[in-house]
């Protein structure tokens, strides 16, 4: 039998009953609130930091900033977009001051990872380093367009909605990241085997 | 990892770069528990600041409740006893006598009985009552 709507929804409980909690110090409902979210939030940060471990570290710092401001999370239904900006906005306050790990240090996680063999190493390094690069050339709302829907799969509406920006804007930011990203890929890699990334 | 509104974009509109998801690969559950995790442990001291804060607010509530409680309900009370007090002062009119009644009195009946005339201060003495203070001629 298929359940009822009341039943689901005392199974889950909502976003500002949550907060109401965590604001009384209930760290169930916080811990909750940190696993519906935390996707969401990281998929926010990668595509400013475009970078797993900073992403990671503005995610952590968000939630706690959200949790020190959580009185001021009015109303509590918006909680998902009112974390998604502070995330967003921890994000950009760490790209601004220059405080993302290096390359390297990504490079070797990913390899550890996934143990590809020695010659798919250094090609998937190599093509991972041409992105990065070329990743690292598009303005900053081209990455952030880029990365949440051709990454993180977000949808036109969603992301325009996040960055404040109309759906056809949020268009002409993707074509452009797509052009730059494959006009710059080709530039460097003209070769077609290299270029077989691009189909 | 398109949505549907890319069949709206037009037919030279770049496909989405296959290598780039693989750049940023889905992470494992067990990674994102391990993330929710650290959040957890380091959000701890701030959720315990708020739960010994709303302890304080609960326990002053509890002396307070009852504090307020008791003056409010005198408070209402002397509000009650001014309210019944001056409806009393109000719908008990002062008496005034009638023509008969100040006739009756003893010095009227006296000042009637004899045959001279009443002075000035016989007549307020009359009407004015006892507080009437009689000026010697």
């Amino acid at each position: 039998m298929k359940p009822s709507a009341p039943a689901a929804e005392a199974a889950e409980p909502s976003d500002a009953d949550l907060v109401a909690r965590a604001q009384g110090g209930d760290s169930g409902a916080f811990e909750t609130l940190v696993k519906r979210h935390i996707r969401a939030a990281h998929a926010v940060a990668l595509a400013v930091l475009a970078e797993q471990a900073d992403a990671d570290d503005a995610v952590q710092d968000g939630f706690l900033s959200a949790l020190r401001h959580l009185d001021s999370c009015a109303p509590a239904e918006k909680f998902r977009a009112w974390l998604l900006t502070i995330v967003r906005n921890r994000a950009l306050d760490m790209r601004r001051r220059g405080r993302v790990r290096s390359v390297d240090v990504l490079e070797e996680e990913t390899a550890h990872t996934n143990e590809p063999s020695p010659l798919e190493m250094a090609e998937r390094s190599e093509l991972n380093v041409r992105l990065e690069i070329a990743i690292g050339t598009l303005t900053d709302t081209q990455r952030e367009v880029l990365m949440m829907h051709d990454v993180q799969g977000w949808k036109h509406a969603d992301i325009a909605h996040l960055l404040g920006l109309a759906e056809s804007t949020v268009r002409v930011h993707l074509l452009h990241a797509r052009r730059r990203l494959r006009t710059l890929l080709l530039a460097v890699a003209p070769d077609g085997r290299q270029g077989e990334a691009l189909r | 990892m398109t949505d549907e509104n890319d069949r709206d974009d037009p037919l030279d509109f770049p496909a989405p770069i296959s290598e780039l998801s693989k750049l940023y690969p889905e992470r494992a559950k067990g990674e994102w528990d391990a993330l929710a995790a650290g959040i957890m442990k380091a959000a701890m001291p701030e959720l315990e600041r708020r739960r010994e804060e709303r302890g304080l607010v609960r326990s002053i509530l509890r002396v307070a409740r009852p504090v307020s409680v008791a003056a409010a309900a005198l408070l209402l009370l002397g509000a009650l006893g001014l309210a019944v007090t001056s409806d009393a002062a109000a719908t008990v009119p002062a008496a005034a006598p009638s023509f008969a009644e100040v006739v009756d009195r003893e010095p009227a009946s006296t000042l009637l009985a004899n045959d001279s005339p009443p002075s000035a201060n016989d007549l307020a003495s009359v009407l004015e009552g006892d507080s009437f203070t009689q000026v010697q001629p």
